[in-house]
């Protein structure tokens, strides 16, 4: 069975490239998003099993989108992994501790990480 | 009375000031020595063995006496040549004053007057020889007084002469225009200049000069020279006029060298000396001494002065320095983050877009080349930004007790494979014994692989690189070069390490903006001239110091100090 992917980033080429990329492996059924608004209701239509997503968007930053889905029974049990153009470690160190573990991919990130990092998480439980 | 004729000379006034200033002119006569006198002189010498004469006691330089009574001046020396050239005796009567002079020779208490100008009233009880001395007028103040040429500029001043001498004579007519003030002896008279009863003086040049050098007047100075003077001559009673004649055959004989050596001794430089007299000296060397006591307090005050402006004028320009790289790096941060979050998601799109081609296109070797080529592209410029958000980011330190072997080590291990294949020779000469410092691993872990880098990039291709550690004293200046933030000082011991390349080393005009942001000697697209930046604030952090230097043996060397832990600087 095919995992489902939610990609949520401002980028329309980025995250159709992620969709690309990762639905031609055949492993992945991928919906993506451009605004951060519209995570929560993808995801409760999608269900996926993971969300990749962009830290910093016009709307709605990921940190604010993650807090939403914890808050959210229904979604609460979903993982993610952001994904951030700007990555430094006292960065990632504040971001763990204000949202709670997960995964930090920094942009430009090849698609052999980006799979790496899904199984990783997927992995876990 | 002293009164003589007036001579106005026919002479230009310039003339006279060029030819005459000042000076006492002695005036030879006709030069016809040796004396022959004829027999009818002799015989009125052998009838007159003693001629009684009466200097004025008061006419300085030209006749007068000292305190010890002594007859001095200009016409006491004539007289002595004359006496030998003359066989004459001449027996000198001491009178108080100028006026008992004229009394005595009126009476012929004295047979003789030394020095006397010719009148016409004086004419009825004298007669005169040639004339001996010729002296100039001049008038005499203590102010500028530059529109005073002659007497008739005086109208309207105070003038101070000596009652009866030729000046007086002079101006007495013109007394309703001109304030004369008399005095019975040309000190007093110099003096009430001097002292601002009188505007000027009138005088004879040379007498008054001879005044206010032995009185020390030195606020009096010659205003004018007049083209008046006055002429002096030998004056016997006039039933004797025998004796005018022997005295004009005298003053004959007396050579022209002869005069000018009575002149020069008693008008010349070394004149009774000014600086003979205690008030001038004692004035004089006060304010000497006191003008160098403040040339003294001026120079030191000047120079701690100079100093204090160099010492604040360099804390300025650090700080000012300080200034403009705090400013940078705001700046530089800023633009960092923007660029970041705008380049960076284009890079993932060209990334991931590269990643699908690849795995989409067939597989040839130029497709796989054109792939790896996007791959590199991408990093490279991944690595720029991340250079720039290092730059602007690293503001804080995670530091934790640690060894700087330790870090050293790892750091040649992960740039081993790319120094082997460069092949470079890699040596490490690193102390045992050094003490645990407060560090950031991973950031001086950054420094060093940076520093590494740069050293192989230098090198190109073979070469050595050598990593020095050890504790070390700091000995001189020279070990302090690259502490522009004044943390060590000579006689400190600190940790230090040292990279270096044999390379071709730095030129002096990069060494001092290597450590620039943006700075880079390498080429468009190698390097980002932040490396050095970033490892100088990352060393900075540390509290210590990044300097670079070229070896004597060719190639560079970075050396780096940092403090020891307080308990570790014994």
């Amino acid at each position: 069975m095919k995992k489902r992917i939610l990609v949520v980033d401002d980028e329309p080429a980025l995250t159709r490239m992620v969709k690309l990329n990762l639905e031609r492996t055949g492993n992945y059924e991928v919906r993506t998003e451009n605004q951060g608004r519209m995570a929560v209701p993808a995801a409760k239509e999608f269900k996926p099993d993971l969300i990749f997503l962009d830290v910093m968007m016009p709307d709605m930053g990921g940190d604010e989108v993650s807090i939403l889905l914890k808050e959210d029974e229904e979604l609460s049990k979903i993982k993610f992994i952001f994904m951030t153009a700007i990555v430094t470690r006292a960065e990632t160190d504040a971001m763990g501790s204000n949202i709670g573990g997960n995964e930090f991919l920094a942009k430009p990130v090849r698609t052999d990480e980006l799979i790496a990092a899904i199984e990783r998480v997927l992995g876990e439980s | 009375m002293r009164l003589s004729e007036l001579i106005v000379t026919p002479c230009h006034l310039a003339m006279m000031l060029v030819f005459l200033a000042g000076q006492v002119v002695a005036e030879p006569l006709a030069t016809e020595a040796p004396v022959i006198l004829d027999a009818r002189e002799q015989a009125w010498i052998q009838a007159h063995p003693v001629i009684r004469i009466a200097p004025d006691p008061d006419f300085a330089p030209i006749e007068w006496f000292n305190h010890s009574g002594d007859y001095q001046g200009m016409t006491s020396d004539y007289i002595r040549l004359l006496e030998k050239q003359l066989g004459i005796r001449f027996e000198v009567v001491a009178a108080p004053n100028w006026k008992t002079v004229i009394g005595m020779a009126r009476d012929r208490q004295v047979d003789m007057l030394t020095a006397i100008a010719r009148t016409q009233q004086r004419d009825t009880y004298l007669l005169f020889s040639q004339p001996h001395i010729s002296m100039q007028g001049a008038v005499i103040s203590n102010q500028d007084l530059p529109l005073i040429h002659t007497l008739d500029d005086l109208k309207g001043y105070k003038v101070a002469v000596v009652e009866g001498y030729l000046w007086d004579d002079i101006l007495t007519p013109h007394a309703g225009e001109i304030a004369i003030n008399r005095f019975y002896d040309l000190q007093t008279a110099l003096f009430s200049t001097s002292r601002g009863v009188t505007d000027v003086a009138v005088s004879a040049l040379d007498s008054a000069r001879f005044v206010m050098r032995k009185e020390g007047l030195v606020d009096l100075k010659v205003v004018t020279m007049l083209p008046q003077k006055i002429e002096l001559h030998f004056g016997v009673r006039n039933d004797w006029p025998l004796l005018a004649g022997i005295l004009n055959k005298g003053l004959a004989s007396i050579s022209p060298e002869q005069y000018t050596a009575i002149r020069e001794k008693w008008l010349g430089v070394d004149a009774p000396g000014i600086w003979k007299n205690p008030l001038y000296r004692n004035t004089v060397l006060a304010v000497l001494g006191l003008l160098l006591l403040v040339i003294a307090v001026v120079t030191i005050w000047n120079r701690m002065l100079n100093s204090r402006v160099r010492q604040r004028t360099l804390e300025l320009k650090n700080a000012q320095s300080q200034l403009i790289q705090a400013e940078k790096l705001e700046s530089i941060g800023r633009l960092a983050a923007g660029v970041a979050h705008e380049v960076k998601n284009p890079l993932a799109i060209i990334q991931m877009g590269a990643d699908y081609l690849s795995q989409e296109m067939p597989e040839d070797e130029t497709t796989a080349a054109v792939i790896t080529d996007i791959d590199d592209a991408v990093r490279r410029a991944d690595t720029v930004i991340k250079g720039l958000l290092d730059f602007s980011r690293d503001k804080e330190l995670l530091l934790k007790p640690g060894n700087i072997n330790e870090i050293v080590e790892r750091s040649l291990h992960l740039v081993g494979h790319e120094m082997r294949q460069r092949n470079i020779a890699v040596k490490s000469d690193l102390a045992g014994d050094l003490p645990d410092i407060d560090l950031d691993a991973n950031k001086l872990q950054q420094v060093l692989i940076n520093l590494f880098m740069n050293s192989a990039h230098a090198m190109e291709r073979q070469g050595e690189l050598i990593v020095c550690s050890s504790l070390k004293m700091l000995a001189s200046n020279t070990d302090l070069t690259g502490d522009h933030d004044n943390r060590f000082k000579t006689g400190e011991r600190v940790l230090w390490l040292e990279v270096m390349d044999n390379g071709p080393g730095i030129r002096e005009q990069d060494r001092a903006r290597i450590f620039d942001p943006f700075y880079t000697t390498k080429p468009v697209g190698e390097g980002t001239g932040l490396g050095l930046s970033v490892s100088r604030n990352i060393i900075n952090l540390h509290r210590g110091s990044i300097d670079i230097r070229n070896r004597p043996e060719g190639g560079a060397a970075v050396v780096m100090m940092f403090k020891l832990n307080a308990g570790d600087n014994e």
